[in-house]
């Protein structure tokens, strides 16, 4: 039985007990000057101080030929790092926490792990990554690569010439900025048609469209589109957020069918477009409306709180993580390593995507109890795997056009952000045989 | 017969509950309070009932006796409220629940359901629930009208901060009260958010309610300018002026001085009056604006008219030249009055005078004026002269009281703090070239005392460094950081020498060098408290090709 209250310990335990304090606070302390175990341990919980940069930290000590072990739902998600000087010192600089994890250490975490739902997986080679950007973008200007920079994460963009070309096939693990995959350009024009920015963007991509030989915006974005479900079918994986992922999954499934409006094509929306859609061509999504009205601010009505339309705009709640087997189910469990399990929810183009126009089989990774709709799906699609997160910026719930960036450095143990770094993450992991 | 009604009151059961409540004896306080219930008191006896039974942690009775009063009179909102709040306070929900929607059932067209279900669902921090009643309130009664607060406190629990401060504009127009609670509401709005909070309470047409509020958040964000540029655009007129004087009132607690300057200044010009300009002189030389007192000063001195006008203004005066340094002007305008002066008053001004010296390094006249004033040896100005000498054991005395807010001072006292030599003339003889301004020879001078001063050298080096780079004498700060950091390398001014070293190299576009350093103080210096800004600094460095614009 657990008693409260003082309790008497021989001198001999007060020193034992003083002693492991001492040790839990020196890595705090001078990182490099500490005694040197062999491995450390990077914590996940609420004992990190930057849980952004660790996963840079984890990325770049597989990319320098280092081991390096996830581990699954133990401390939040912990890594297991050799510890090597290139190790303490890029943590030192990046003001990640360690703890110094000698082999008795180790052999507890590892008792614990195989009792508990949790697991340990080697992570081997770090993934190349690409995010699919104007060149012209900052890195602000989407989560993903503003995760990756705060990180210190390196990735490769690329862009509707490179995509066409085929580079895709180049790398493991391929990020969406916020696009438009439908050629519609998010039907700003109806709020920003004068706008320069908005001018700007819209006249070179119909120069890019042009040069690439495509009549409209829309055949190009369909041409991009088309090739991106090339690269998962081929073992690719693939992350997307925001607009890029309803949009995605319309301009796969509508690829024989006008679902733009005549704004961006010349040509009025086919009036019956939703009942022509291919699904089968989509990752996640079926039997969604497309949305055909000119003046509405939204594609289709896979998203649930359609925030540009203001009599259908739904409030923010808050969505939870799922729990998932980390030894039998350990991709699912992988991108929800956090040390929060209920996160407040952001809007973007599409915040998030009603459970009424998944497909069986889709893998509901968060979602809002009580509400019709989630907001992180994953599924597998032919030999890759597909992995859609809904809203724009974890940390800019609102997120308005013109809105100051968000400055990551007064986020650095953001929850939210972590979902994302997960996914730059997993692809590093090795394949392990289910225990089936 | 007043007597006799009197008595009787003494012996009903709820003054006898609510004495026995105030004497701490809870349990039969709580026995009185049941008794009361049955007479006319009995909103009263259970609302006394309501705060012991929560001090006792008996919610789940009282949740019972509320229902028993609300079965008696189903129409009294409060014994409902109170049946709420005790369902809910003994985690109770669904059936909390199910006392609302009877309550919604048994006053149909009322707002108080909602109202009160709302409250407590929003301490609990249930938002997203309380949208759920918001709306069944939209559906039932056809309006949330009566739901303005509920509404805005809702937004922002949710961080929906553009929808808060519409909803609390909409509040505070109507009802001035509110602007406490929409300001204790707003005031949690993140650092980014705050912009569009401003765009909402600013956009026309100006009226008082969000204007107060606007001004008491900015006020709360430290942002007292702002402050009161939200209020001063409010048509001026006798509540405008009596809210500005509250506005002032608020911005000199807050240490806000320039925007109670400000203040004062739109309220001198609508009515003029020579005290305000003198306050507002004031609050210009506590908010580090001594230029703009002087302006004040001799405005408050025209309005007084030449008699009485320059001898009130001189304090302000003189207090505005000290901190300016400028002794010779100081020094005059007590010689002009010198002679309407009294005892204390020349006593006092003799030391502005002194201090107005001492500021621009006139020891020699600072001493005079000083001969004959009072003075002791804790004195912030005996401090300094002892500094000008060498005399640090004398230094350390004085400049304990020095203004905090003076970066001179504080430099002043971090070094004779620092080191435990009692006297060097060498670096008296530096700070003294120092005030006199002459930046060239003093940053010589600094590094002259080095030796003088071994346990607090690296403090001379440093701001040596500083004074050569501020005179853009790079190559001769490098050379003293490099200095700090071969020799002083254990000194708490090693890792700030080597950001400083840092940053400029970055300004002059070495980036690859700035990484070197950033990432070398890092690593040598992991218990700096400049790590977070270094960390800040190093990631800017490296994607410096994507640096965001300011």
């Amino acid at each position: 039985m657990t008693q409260f209250g003082p309790e008497r310990i021989s001198r001999r335990e007060a020193l034992l007990r003083g002693t492991a304090a001492f040790a839990a606070i020196a890595p705090l302390h001078g990182i490099l000057r500490a005694p040197a175990a062999d491995h450390v341990l990077v914590p996940m919980d609420d004992g990190q101080r930057q849980h952004l940069k660790a996963y840079g930290l984890a990325f770049r000590t597989i990319k320098d030929g280092q081991s390096a072990e996830w581990l699954l739902n133990y401390r939040g998600g912990s890594f297991l790092l050799p510890g090597s000087p290139s190790v303490r010192r890029d943590a030192a600089l990046a003001g990640v926490v360690l703890e110094e994890f000698d082999a008795a250490a180790i052999a507890d975490m590892r008792r614990e792990v195989a009792a508990s739902n949790m697991d340990a997986v080697p992570l081997e080679k770090a993934p190349k990554v690409a995010v699919y950007t104007p060149p012209t973008a900052p890195p602000w200007d989407d989560a993903v690569t503003l995760a990756m920079e705060y990180a210190g994460i390196e990735y490769v963009k690329l862009y509707d010439e490179e995509v066409l070309k085929g580079d895709l096939a180049k790398y493991d693990w391929v990020h969406l900025h916020h696009e438009d995959f439908t050629g519609q350009l998010h039907k700003l024009h109806l709020s920003y048609r004068d706008a320069p920015w908005y001018i700007a963007q819209r006249d070179m991509l119909q120069l890019m469209a042009r040069n690439l030989g495509f009549t409209s915006v829309p055949a190009l974005k369909k041409g991009v589109s088309s090739k991106i479900r090339d690269y998962v079918m081929n073992g690719g994986f693939l992350f997307a957020m925001c607009g890029a992922t309803e949009t995605l999954e319309l301009a796969n499934a509508g690829a024989n069918v006008d679902i733009a409006g005549a704004f961006s094509d010349g040509t009025p929306v086919d009036p019956d477009a939703s009942a022509k859609m291919d699904w089968s061509r989509a990752f996640g999504c079926q039997g969604a409306q497309v949305e055909t009205g000119a003046a509405v601010s939204a594609m289709s009505d896979i998203d649930g709180h359609q925030v540009n339309v203001p009599a259908r705009k739904q409030p923010l709640g808050a969505f939870t993580l799922f729990d998932f087997a980390a030894k039998f189910d350990p991709i699912p469990a992988m991108l929800v390593q956090n040390h929060r399990n209920v996160i407040p929810d952001y809007y973007g183009v599409t915040t998030s995507f009603l459970k009424r126009v998944l497909k069986p089989g889709v893998t509901i990774l968060a979602n809002e109890p009580g509400a019709p709709w989630v907001k992180y799906i994953h599924g597998h699609y032919e030999k890759g795997t597909w992995t859609f997160l809904g809203g724009h910026d974890p940390e800019d719930p609102q997120h308005n056009i013109g809105s100051p960036p968000t400055e990551l450095a007064l986020h650095p143990t953001s929850p939210g952000y972590r979902l994302i770094l997960n996914n730059v993450l997993f692809p590093a992991a090795k394949k392990k045989p289910l225990k089936t | 017969m007043f007597i006799a009604a009197a008595a009787s009151a003494q012996n009903s059961p709820l003054v006898r509950a609510m004495q026995q409540e105030t004497n701490g004896d809870l349990r039969a306080a709580a026995a009185a309070y049941r008794d009361a219930l049955t007479g006319s008191d009995a909103v009263a006896a259970l609302l006394g009932l309501e705060r012991v039974f929560t001090q006792l942690g008996w919610n789940d009775s009282l949740a019972d006796v509320a229902a028993g009063q609300v079965k008696q009179n189903p129409k009294e909102p409060t014994a409902r409220a109170v049946q709420l709040r005790a369902l809910y306070a003994a985690r109770r929900e669904a059936d909390a629940r199910g006392a609302y929607l009877a309550w919604v059932a048994a006053a149909p067209g009322e707002i108080e359901p909602y109202r009160t279900w709302s409250h407590i669902l929003l301490d609990a921090g249930r938002a997203s629930t309380v949208d759920t009643v918001i709306s069944e309130a939209q559906r039932n009664l056809g309006s949330t009208k009566g739901l303005t607060t509920e509404i805005a406190q809702l937004r922002a629990a949710l961080g929906q901060w553009d929808h808060a401060s519409v909803a609390w504009r909409e509040a505070v127009t109507q009802q001035d009260f509110l602007i406490t609670a929409a300001t204790y509401s707003l005031r949690a709005a993140p650092f980014e958010s705050r912009r569009v909070v401003r765009a909402v309470l600013l956009s026309p047409p100006v009226t008082p309610g969000p204007r107060k509020l606007l001004g008491a958040l900015e006020l709360g964000w430290g942002n007292g300018r702002e402050a009161w540029t939200a209020l001063s655009e409010l048509t001026l007129d006798d509540s405008t002026a009596a809210l500005w004087q509250a506005f002032v009132l608020d911005a000199e607690r807050g240490g806000q001085y320039i925007a109670a300057r400000d203040a004062l200044i739109a309220l001198q010009r609508w009515r003029p009056d020579a005290r305000i300009a003198l306050r507002a002189a004031t609050n210009a030389i506590e908010g580090g604006d001594p230029q703009s007192a002087l302006l004040l000063a001799a405005q408050a001195a025209e309005k007084l008219g030449p008699k009485d006008g320059p001898v009130a203004a001189l304090p302000v005066k003189l207090r505005a030249l000290a901190a300016l340094g400028r002794g010779a002007e100081a020094q005059k305008a007590y010689a002009d009055l010198e002679s309407s002066l009294g005892e204390n008053e020349r006593n006092d001004m003799r030391r502005l005078v002194a201090r107005a010296w001492i500021k621009g390094g006139g020891v020699t006249e600072a001493r005079a004026m000083l001969s004959g004033a009072a003075t002791d040896a804790d004195d912030e100005l005996a401090g300094w002269l002892a500094l000008y000498e060498g005399n640090l054991a004398g230094a350390r005395r004085g400049l304990k009281r020095a203004d905090p807010r003076a970066a001179e001072a504080v430099f002043a006292f971090s070094f004779v703090s620092r080191t435990r030599v009692e006297n060097a003339p060498l670096a008296g003889a530096a700070f003294l070239t120092l005030a006199r301004g002459d930046s060239a020879k003093a940053a010589a001078a600094f590094v002259r005392a080095v030796p003088e001063v071994a346990d607090a050298a690296s403090i001379l080096l440093l701001v040596a460094a500083r004074i050569h780079l501020a005179q853009k004498r790079e190559a001769d700060a490098i050379s003293l950081w490099t200095q700090l950091l071969g020799s002083h390398a254990d000194s708490p001014e090693a890792a700030e020498a080597e950001l400083e070293w840092a940053r400029l190299l970055r300004r002059r576009g070495d980036t690859k060098g700035a990484i070197g350093h950033l990432e070398h103080m890092i690593l040598t210096w992991p218990e700096s408290a400049l790590l977070p800004q270094a960390r800040h600094e190093l990631d800017l460095a490296k994607t410096s090709g994507s640096e965001r614009p300011e």
